[in-house]
């Protein structure tokens, strides 16, 4: 019989050694909850710049119910309309779909009026479905990692690629600061039980636009965070013409930089399986970090465990997607030029 | 007629006692199945009792099959024609409506669904009395079972369909290194 070790054996094996390494640097939770402060403190000044509701009409196509629904504009999201129409929508919608045209994510409000369709795991074209699936299970390995080791030992998060399918698995880049530690079968266990209890959580995840500066404030923790910031300035807002980035949180636990779109919530979470930690050279921050594979389906999907594990086998080997690199250039303000 | 022969057939053969189908005898039972042939032919999709109907499915497979190898110059199988159907414009239907419908299909050109029970509907309480639908291929109805939708794309697909292809690629590399 396969005994697991309890989830706290990983955090108590390394306590000696990483008490030692951090003692004048801040914890981890410390560090994840100023992020999260900041968070709060910028989306509260952005709520209250809308002074008064207006009202949108929002056209649902969908084959469950077609409806036309009268909504808050800056205030409801796809959420809202799908609590509206049916339970089903609400659980297995991951993505809506904004005119034909956009993507759009669940919990982020509409602008204007527009129609609107829900995208699930199943449909014919579900490409966007699965590459924000694992883009979100990227996501989640960056909480994971941050939670799941002791709070003392400090831990640098880099960057994901972008999902690729041809490789087997997702990835999330990473300084674990952990010295030489190979993580075995029990180990690897341990970190995927911390995701199957997110599931149970029921998370969702939330976007918001943010400035240069208030990033750098939320990031200033984070050194490889914070040199990509200018690299990840993209989106202009009306507003005050400053070039902004997408942050992501999950639940009341995680802020992370990612582009997006991500899915609905933790809910949607089916098998997750952390499969191998490999080390990698990153040229161009100088330095060497991990490179940590998951696995994961989402939960309408179903496969046999055989076929899983075969999955899994394969996700062992080392990614090949792209190593994190910062591409140089001047400003960011011809970064954005290239993009538009 | 003797040297008629085609493939065996592509649908599933009914195991009940033939015999007992239809009282009456042989002659009975050929008059069945004759008269469901004729509305096979006649409206592409008919319901009916599941064992007259699986019985005459064999037979519409078997004279298309013909249909289709021999051609209408054959004699044989005009016999064949002239016996099993009772309406004589159905043999004209059968050459010049399923033979160019069927050039390119391999499989059975039938059909069958098997339909809902509904109780309290059959005379004797212990025998549920089975219907089925049974239908020529490619009519101009609507589909009974829409279409299929395309799972090609979802995430496990998408995920084997890599694995495939990599156990593929490194199973050629072995075998050419074998080869040299």
């Amino acid at each position: 019989m396969l005994k697991i070790r309890p989830c706290s054996n990983i955090i108590h094996h390394y306590q000696l050694r990483s008490s030692s390494v951090s003692i004048n640097r801040l914890t981890n939770d410390e560090i994840s909850a100023h992020r999260l402060r900041v968070y709060a403190k910028e989306r509260q000044t952005q709520m209250e710049r809308i002074r008064r509701v207006e009202k949108i009409e929002v056209d649902v196509h969908d084959p469950i119910q077609s409806k036309k629904l009268l909504m808050n504009k800056n205030l409801s999201t796809p959420y809202n309309c799908a609590q509206h129409l049916s339970s089903v929508l609400v659980d297995r919608s991951c993505l809506a779909l904004i005119d034909d045209k956009y993507i759009w994510d669940i919990n982020r409000p509409l602008e204007r009026d527009c129609t609107l369709k829900f995208l699930h795991f199943m449909e014919d074209k579900c490409q966007e479905q699965n590459r924000a699936y694992w883009r979100t299970c990227s996501f989640i390995i960056g909480y994971i990692l941050q939670t799941a080791f002791k709070s003392n030992n400090y831990l640098e998060l880099c960057s994901f690629p972008p999902p690729q399918f041809q490789f087997g698995s997702f990835v999330y880049d990473a300084k674990l600061n952990l010295g030489d530690w190979q993580p075995n079968r029990d180990d690897l266990r341990c970190l995927s039980i911390q995701a199957y209890k997110l599931r149970d959580l029921n998370l969702r995840f939330e976007s918001l636009n943010i400035s240069k500066r208030v990033a750098e404030e939320m990031f200033s923790y984070d050194r490889y965070k914070l040199a990509q910031i200018p690299h990840m300035l993209r989106l202009i807002s009306p507003d005050d013409n400053q070039p902004r980035l997408t942050v992501y949180k999950m639940g009341d636990c995680h802020v992370d930089i990612t582009r997006g779109p991500l899915i609905s919530s933790t809910k949607q979470i089916g098998r997750f399986e952390f499969s191998a930690i490999h080390q990698i050279d990153v040229p161009s921050y100088g330095e060497q970090m991990q490179r940590v594979q998951a696995l994961s389906i989402p939960n309408q999907l179903h496969l046999h465990y055989w076929t899983f594990d075969y999955l899994l086998e394969r996700a062992k080997k080392l990614n090949r997607s792209s190593i994190p690199s910062l591409p140089k250039i001047n400003s960011p303000l011809s970064k954005i030029e290239q993009v538009q | 007629m003797s040297n008629l022969s085609t493939r065996t057939l592509r649908v599933t053969v009914p195991h009940a006692i033939r015999s007992k189908i239809t009282g009456g005898g042989q002659n009975a039972r050929h008059e069945k199945i004759k008269a469901i042939l004729g509305e096979l032919f006649r409206h592409e999709r008919i319901e009916g009792y599941i064992r007259t109907h699986d019985e005459t499915r064999q037979y519409a497979e078997r004279l298309i099959e013909l249909a289709k190898k021999y051609g209408d110059q054959h004699v044989g199988t005009m016999q064949l024609m002239d016996y099993w159907v009772n309406d004589k414009d159905l043999i004209h239907k059968v050459f010049k409506v399923y033979v160019p419908r069927y050039t390119n299909t391999i499989g059975p050109y039938t059909n069958s669904y098997r339909l809902p029970i509904k109780y309290g509907e059959f005379k004797f309480p212990h025998i549920p009395r089975q219907n089925i639908v049974l239908e020529m291929k490619d009519n101009p109805y609507p589909r009974i079972i829409p279409d299929p939708r395309n799972y090609s794309n979802i995430l496990t697909n998408v995920l084997l369909n890599e694995a495939r292809k990599e156990y593929r690629t490194e199973r050629n590399n072995r075998n050419e290194k074998k080869d040299k």
